[in-house]
């Protein structure tokens, strides 16, 4: 029997350490290696060069990822590192790496599937965003921003070119001039599209996972026809810029909804000066899309459609080195939720390594406001 | 008027107007339902495929026309096969001899329904592809319906006192589509041209014809329902695949064949032997995303290349002793086959105005697959007269080993089987009319086999798993047939109604039934 004259390749890498992580936790640094066609992978560990090898490889398309903690200055630092590795002969090549804090706010739930009703048709009405003081001090929202990516990465990125920054579709703003929306240490605050108990309201659905009816904040798009429910007791946030504008703010159900808690320097005018003078447009398109500079996110999410999809992940990995995704598909009524690491005096703290991979959950049931194991 | 019953009152206007074409025939033997079965053995050439040997056919040229039904039920089943598969069919075929001119026709119209399956997307999913296309998607009643029509023809005639030579043809085409998103709707095309020459001596003949098969299967599967989106699992042998996630998918096979066969054929009073041996040379190219406008997902994307070779060598003897006929038949079959997979990535391609394209990066040996099969029969008839049997027996081991690897991850499988089957067939004769009983008993026994899978995915649980599990399952058969035939007045022609069951129970207590029925006329 002929044997198939298959190919097989070497791939080493050489992980390039920020010269602030200490030498002896450059070794045993557990490395991940994906096939991203075939969305499968091997792991090895780095030696204390930070050198790796994987051996009997495929041709194909890869990632090269890492994600490591250390304690430096009596704090966490985190290192994340990601590489994209075409293999088609032996391969020496090396893995950058960013060093990054927790940070104080963060997105801790993100419920973007919507669910069925009981006939059987789709229903995201429930979709919210949740974040969540991560820190032991109290910290301010105002005028932070929530944004969605112009891309829902189901294809290459179209703004590789304009680099350290994204580029997104949507920047809703929290309101207030600086202490006007506090968040306790382990407060969680909900950012609802339509802030009603989907499980009871008329207008809602009896299978929703979500009563949202105490929703902290609002996504309310102002139409002359009224599209939009507007709750009167969730505040709304600021519409500075919605590039497709529908009757409400919709985020895809099927995922690839990559968002970003981002602070944009100066008062609410300044804001939206910075974005109409930051807007780019795609060839032959009068559509415009905000351009946020990498430096101005606090945190950020990566949400793909799925594993095959992340080939075509746009944060870069300063933001988020990962990404994750509900699995169980769209109309789950399941949303993706921060792990947590620790419980500190009743305070919840939860994972924050800049990488959504190891930080996430993938099928969680919403459970806004609720902080547990 | 439902579409069944359309096909129904179809079938039964074809048979009524075959019954009065088979009336009006003028035939002086009579034929029975069983004079085809005894056509191979009267000339071996039939076991070949050289069209060229019809011209051996002795003066029994039998024809029949009929409707039938087959059933087929039971949980003992490949993972990407249905619970249930219906038959409704019509067919019609004939030997014939118009002055030196030896003919078969055949013409069959099966329409099908292949009840409660999951994953496929191929309209036959073993055909001996590794590259297959499947969904996960899960619903009650989900059904392959199927409509096919088949044409066969070949013809021998003399080009002088030794040398016949013959065309025979295979035209097969039909439509499958399942109901329930995604919804792949598959357009099958099966052709074959094979000519061919028999060059007879005084003891040997000596054959040879060439052989050259087309086959294309175009998928078009789309989802109804707006705005979903599915995952389409593409699969590359022994539970490795990729996938894409997409409103529609669309893909293209296309498979060309080139083969030679050449037979030897040694024929004195009693004995009638012959001998041969076909090469096939096999390529197919599998396409995803076919028109550019309507996937959603990608343009063209070269999937995958398979390449066969096949080697069969079969001998068989005949020996005459009067009214017993004694034949032996080997059959031995080598094939191997090799998958290439196509590394392509999605890109704005400079070479295509920098439109997304999938852009080829290399190509790599993957996939081996080798069978050997092996066929010993015995058959033992004894005539009722030159053309038909009144008593048949057969027996017959059959022995298969198979053997796949995928290599990077290593996925291997291997089996080894026997079976071993006997068939009886008897004949009752009431004036003119014919009574026949038949028995079939088949046994298999898995002799060897291993698993052996480097990456055990859900598709391995799912589907490679447990069709391992089916092939190497022992499990008995036995079955049971009737048939009844009577004339009718003032003709050669006869009215028929044949029916055949068996039941097949496996050791680990699945079971399958099979049931047919036919009825029609011979002529």
């Amino acid at each position: 029997m002929k044997t198939p004259d298959f190919q097989s390749y070497s791939v080493n890498l050489t992980v390039s350490f920020d010269p602030d992580v200490p030498v002896q936790d450059r070794d045993s640094i557990k490395v991940s290696f994906t096939n991203l066609t075939k969305n499968y992978s091997k792991t090895a560990y780095t030696d204390a060069e930070g050198k790796v090898s994987f051996t009997n490889i495929e041709p194909g398309f890869y990632s090269a990822s890492l994600s490591a903690s250390f304690v430096a200055n009596g704090g966490n630092d985190y290192l994340n590192g990601l590489k994209k590795v075409d293999v088609f002969s032996e391969v020496n090549d090396t893995i950058p790496t960013t060093l990054s804090k927790s940070n104080a706010v963060i997105i801790k739930e993100f419920y973007y599937s919507g669910c069925l009703t009981p006939a059987g048709k789709y229903y995201s009405s429930d979709q919210y965003i949740e974040i969540y003081n991560n820190s032991s001090t109290i910290q301010y929202i105002d005028g932070m921003s929530l944004v969605e990516d112009q891309s829902y990465a189901i294809a290459p990125y179209y703004f590789s070119y304009i680099k350290d920054s994204i580029v997104v579709r949507m920047i809703w703003s929290f309101p207030g001039n600086g202490n006007d929306y506090p968040i306790l240490p382990g407060q969680n605050i909900v950012i609802a599209r339509d802030a009603i108990d989907h499980k009871s309201d008329p207008n809602g659905n009896p299978l929703s996972p979500v009563n949202l009816s105490k929703a902290e904040f609002e996504f309310y798009v102002y139409s002359i026809s009224g599209g939009d429910f507007d709750s009167p007791t969730a505040v709304n946030m600021i519409e500075d810029l919605f590039t497709f504008r529908g009757s409400d703010v919709v985020f895809h159900t099927r995922g690839g909804s990559a968002i970003a808690l981002v602070k944009i320097p100066g008062d609410s005018a300044q804001r939206k000066k910075y974005i109409d003078n930051h807007l780019v447009a795609k060839v032959g398109s009068n559509r415009y899309y905000g351009v946020i500079p990498d430096s101005y996110v606090i945190d950020a999410v990566e949400v793909t459609w799925d594993e095959a999809h992340a080939v075509y992940k746009r944060f870069p990995v300063e933001i988020d080195a990962g990404y994750t995704y509900v699995s169980a598909g769209s109309h789950s009524g399941k949303c993706i939720r921060r792990k947590v690491k620790e419980v500190v005096k009743g305070r919840f703290v939860y994972q924050d390594t800049n990488n959504s991979c190891n930080d996430f959950l993938k099928d969680a049931t919403p459970k806004p406001w609720i902080n547990e194991w | 008027m439902s579409g069944r019953y359309f096909y129904i009152l179809l079938l039964t206007l074809l048979v009524s107007t075959g019954f009065v074409r088979g009336q009006s025939q003028d035939s002086m033997s009579t034929v029975s339902l069983n004079s085809f079965y005894l056509m191979p053995v009267l000339n071996p050439w039939l076991i070949t495929d050289n069209p060229a040997g019809l011209s051996q056919n002795t003066s029994v040229h039998p024809g029949e026309m009929a409707i039938g039904f087959v059933n087929e039920d039971g949980d003992f089943k490949r993972m990407l096969r249905g619970q249930n598969i219906q038959h409704y069919r019509f067919e019609t075929k004939q030997y014939k001899k118009i002055n030196k001119t030896s003919l078969y026709g055949f013409f069959s119209y099966d329409k099908s329904f292949e009840k409660q399956l999951r994953y496929s997307e191929v309209n036959d999913p073993y055909r001996g592809t590794p590259y297959l296309l499947i969904d996960t998607m899960k619903m009650e009643g989900n059904t392959y319906d199927r409509e096919f029509l088949n044409l066969n023809g070949a013809f021998s005639t003399p080009l002088n006192k030794n040398i016949s030579w013959g065309i025979g043809t295979n035209f097969r085409v039909g439509l499958a589509s399942q109901n329930r998103d995604p919804r792949p709707k598959n357009k099958v095309l099966n052709l074959s041209v094979t000519p061919g020459l028999l060059f007879s001596g005084s003891r040997f003949r000596f054959g040879l014809n060439f052989i050259y098969k087309y086959y294309n299967e175009d998928i078009e599967s789309i989802i109804v329902r707006g705005n979903t989106q599915m995952t389409f699992f593409s699969l590359h042998g022994l539970g490795t695949f990729i996938y894409h996630v997409a409103a529609s998918y669309y893909r293209l096979y296309k498979q060309n064949n080139l083969g030679i066969n050449t037979q030897i054929n040694y024929h004195s009073g009693r004995i009638n032997s012959l001998l041969g041996a076909k090469l096939i040379l096999l390529k197919e190219t599998v396409v995803d995303g076919r028109g550019e406008g309507n996937a959603s997902w990608a343009h063209i994307k070269s999937c995958s290349e398979l390449r066969s070779i096949l080697l069969r060598i079969y001998h068989t003897t005949v020996i005459t002793n009067g009214i017993f006929l004694h034949q032996f038949l080997i059959d031995l079959n080598i094939r191997q086959l090799i998958g290439t997979e196509i590394i392509q990535r999605l890109e704005n391609d400079p070479d295509h105005n920098y439109m997304e394209n999938w852009v080829t990066y290399g190509k790599d040996e993957k996939y081996g697959s080798y069978l050997f099969t092996s066929n010993f029969n015995y058959r033992f008839i004894r005539l009722k007269d030159n053309s038909k049997p009144d008593f048949t027996l057969d027996g017959g081991i059959s022995y298969l080993f198979s053997e796949q690897d995928y290599y990077i991850p290593n996925q291997k499988e291997n089996y080894k089987n026997l079976v071993t089957s006997f068939r009886f067939n008897k004949s009752f004769f009431f004036n003119k009319s014919e009574f026949s009983v038949s028995a079939v008993l088949r046994y298999k026994r898995n002799l060897s086999g291993t698993l052996n899978l480097e990456d055990p995915n859900f598709i391995v649980s799912k589907i490679v798993a447990p069709d391992y599990e089916y092939i190497t399952q022992n499990y008995t058969l036995f079955g049971m047939g009737m048939s009844f035939e009577i004339p009718i007045k003032k003709s050669q022609t006869k009215y028929f109604i044949n029916t055949q069951a068996s039941f097949l129970r496996a050791y680990d207590k699945r079971t399958r039934t099979y049931l047919s029925v036919n009825t029609g006329i011979i002529f």
